[in-house]
């Protein structure tokens, strides 16, 4: 759902990911030369509104985009209502983007009222129903002047669809716009990944530190080195088809969250509470949501 | 290894390597903490890599008084920097010292009681200095005293924000007769502008930014060196050799390495040059009370709920008169005269700047304690420039001028 007015300086997006990021982009080429400012859920709420009713020193306009609910002490209701009242005087050289900010409360007075009043609103769908999903399909493809057939398109979203407890099957957005990307690529088989793979140069470190020189590596022989055979690859290949790529990701993501923290802390709990956390995560027992905790203290690089 | 020293004047002597081993360290960098010696006949040198700075230098009888040096056996150990700096510490100053080493361990004694003695583990690693480049395309000679004076006036405004990487550094900018030194947030900056003769030797226009970090290490080390000129100069970029800049002193050489050489600082002077409206004089003195009130107003229990504090200045032109106010729990309404007012269209009565209260206390604070203060602005939505009061002839021969400016807060906001 789009609610537009055309002389609005905040937009609140929701939705799917890839179709919330399409529309930063949007805004982003619209503004056209800008200074950005980018805020999460680890800054403080006074400083985010402060950068907001503050103007820039050097450029014309200013982008200020809030990624998730800043720190606040105190209630939610009092932090919405700040927000709010800030974004209620932004100024003509500054746009803010509610990246997928989300309130939940009985009364839309706190916050979805007021906001739609001031705001460009872009909902989009967190699920897709199986149908739509399918015909979304068509329509890309017909788009990008590529043909799909009705039967491929269903076999397409079938192998992505979930059913819940109650109701009609659904569609993850963002898994299916990120598989009709990679079907519309070019089509790579098992075999020639592992032929790639299997040509990547084992390297040797030569020098310390600043000197260090990363050179190809030889047998005694002079024969090049690789890093991967076959078997090793044939084996790291299977775990693709287990999971799907947004678990990968996930577990990719958990993984380099809890190298960084257990490399900062001096407590063993702290570091096997990580380590257990990305075990969890990889034996699907928690979601991304449930290692949050690995992200929000002081990151170190 | 093995080599007798005087405790205070080996110290002293190694103060440049010991420091870059143990400040500024980026993390994680191998050689961070570390510093290697070398004992010669001729010379102790001595070299430390905290992963951003590097030197390498030589200490002897000649360069340290008193140093009483003597190498009994060549040779070269790796140690912690600090925990070597505390052994030397732990001893009387005037003592002579015994520094012997083996593969495995560092031993200090003191040359008048064996018994006493203090240990340390050695590392295997070799501190090395990174590769120097032979191809300079910046080299600028500045004054000691005005490099130090320029970096201590402007570097309190320099930014704190890791997503604006391009304000953790600050830049000095030369041409003929003529320095800039210049730091900032994104929201306030600090300008010290330094012009003379004989001060500077430059090659044409050039600027040279130095990180944040490794600022006050470079700085405690040229405050200890007594020689009149410093010289820097920047690497020409080379896929061969790392991107560098070296700043020479006397007989120290340090490398700053590892700084991401595409930042591109903020071209202020479209700004700084640009016609401003109006243009109100005031006196430091009047400064100095108004803003302690409107800095009392920001109680530790405020600051324990807010991190901004704002502020709001009333110009009022026509009564030649501004009120500084706080809106916190406690409230602030000072009065602040102007002298002088000079307006170009005279279209402007009344005005009020919403700002940081901190960036208008700054006035007093890098002022001289005396003198006038100028305030020039065009409207409430503009950046807002102070040209502060300056001490008469604080650099013989040499005119400054010292300008902050910063951006205001939108005037109907609720902040």
């Amino acid at each position: 759902m789009v609610v537009a007015k055309h002389d609005a300086r905040v937009c609140w997006i929701t939705g799917n990911y890839t179709e919330r990021t399409a529309q930063i982009e949007r805004v982003k080429e619209h503004l056209g030369k800008h200074e950005l400012f980018s805020f999460h859920e680890e800054d403080l709420l006074s400083f985010v509104l402060m950068q907001i009713e503050q103007f820039s020193c050097f450029s014309d306009q200013r982008l200020v985009i809030l990624n998730g609910w800043p720190e606040f002490k105190g209630p939610k209701k009092a932090a919405a209502k700040k927000l709010i009242s800030v974004l209620s005087t932004v100024t003509s050289d500054c746009v803010v983007i509610l990246n997928n900010l989300k309130y939940d409360s009985k009364d839309p007075k706190d916050f979805k009222q007021p906001l739609n009043k001031i705001a460009r609103v872009y909902h989009f769908a967190d699920s897709f129903k199986f149908f739509d999903a399918v015909r979304l399909v068509s329509e890309i493809f017909e788009k990008k002047e590529k043909s799909i057939d009705r039967d491929d398109a269903t076999l397409l979203v079938d192998s992505i669809t979930s059913t819940p407890d109650f109701g009609d099957r659904v569609v993850d957005p963002d898994r299916l716009l990120l598989m009709i990307r990679e079907k519309n690529a070019q089509h790579v088989s098992k075999s020639e990944i592992i032929r790639d793979i299997q040509s990547v140069p084992k390297l040797k470190r030569e020098g310390l530190n600043f000197h260090t020189k990363m050179n190809k590596a030889v047998t005694k022989d002079g024969k090049q080195q690789f890093v991967y055979s076959y078997f090793a690859i044939e084996k790291a290949i299977a775990p693709a088809s287990v999971y799907p790529r947004n678990r990968l990701l996930a577990i990719r993501q958990a993984l380099g969250e809890a190298i960084l923290k257990v490399r900062s802390t001096n407590s063993d709990s702290q570091a096997m509470t990580c380590f257990e956390s990305v075990i969890m995560l990889i034996c699907n027992v928690w979601g991304l949501d449930k290692s949050s905790f690995l992200r929000k203290e002081i990151r170190y690089i | 290894m093995e080599f007798t020293a005087k405790a205070k004047k080996l110290l002293d002597g190694l103060f440049p390597a010991i420091a870059i081993a143990t400040k500024g360290v980026v993390s994680d960098c191998p050689t961070g903490f570390r510093m290697m010696l070398q004992a010669t006949n001729k010379e102790l040198k001595a070299t430390a890599h905290g992963g951003r700075l590097a030197s390498k230098m030589g200490i002897d009888n000649h360069n340290v008084e008193d140093l009483d040096y003597n190498c009994k056996t060549e040779g070269s150990i790796t140690v912690n920097a600090s925990h070597f700096a505390d052994a030397i510490n732990s001893f009387p100053h005037a003592e002579a010292l015994k520094i012997k080493a083996n593969k495995s361990e560092l031993k200090i004694s003191q040359i008048s009681k064996t018994d006493e003695y203090q240990t340390m583990p050695v590392y295997d690693e070799v501190v090395k200095l990174p590769r120097m480049a032979s191809d300079f395309d910046k080299e600028i000679s500045i004054r000691r005293d005005v490099f130090l004076h320029g970096k201590t006036r402007v570097f309190f405004a320099v930014g704190d924000r890791e997503d604006r990487e391009q304000f953790f550094y600050w830049a000095l900018r030369t041409n003929k007769d003529y320095a800039r030194f210049i730091a900032g947030t994104g929201a306030r900056f600090a300008v010290l502008d330094i012009k003379g003769k004989s001060f500077l030797q430059t090659q044409g226009k050039s600027e040279i930014l130095f990180p944040k970090e490794q600022t006050d290490v470079i700085i405690s080390i040229l405050k200890r060196i007594e020689e009149t000129d410093i010289v820097i100069k920047q690497a020409k970029r080379d896929k061969d050799i790392p991107d560098q800049i070296i700043v020479e002193c006397g007989d120290i050489r340090m490398f700053l390495v590892a700084f991401d050489p595409t930042i591109k600082y903020i071209n202020e002077d479209k700004l700084l040059d640009a016609k401003k409206d109006v243009c109100l004089t005031t006196h430091v003195e009047d400064w100095l009370y108004a803003t302690k009130g409107m800095t009392a107003t920001y109680t530790d229990e405020f600051k324990d709920q807010h991190t901004v504090y704002p502020s709001s200045l009333d110009i009022d032109l026509k009564a030649k008169d501004m009120v500084l106010k706080t809106n916190t729990p406690l409230k602030a309404n000072r009065h602040i005269p102007i002298r002088k007012i000079v307006e170009k269209n005279g279209s402007v009565d009344v005005l009020t700047l919403k700002c940081i209260g901190p960036f208008l206390a700054e006035v007093p604070t890098y002022s001289a304690k005396e003198g006038e203060v100028e305030f020039l602005l065009n409207n409430s939505s503009e950046p807002v420039f102070i040209r502060h009061a300056e001490k008469s002839n604080t650099m013989q021969g040499l005119n400054e001028s010292f300008i902050s400016f910063f951006a205001t807060l939108n005037p109907d906001g609720s902040s």
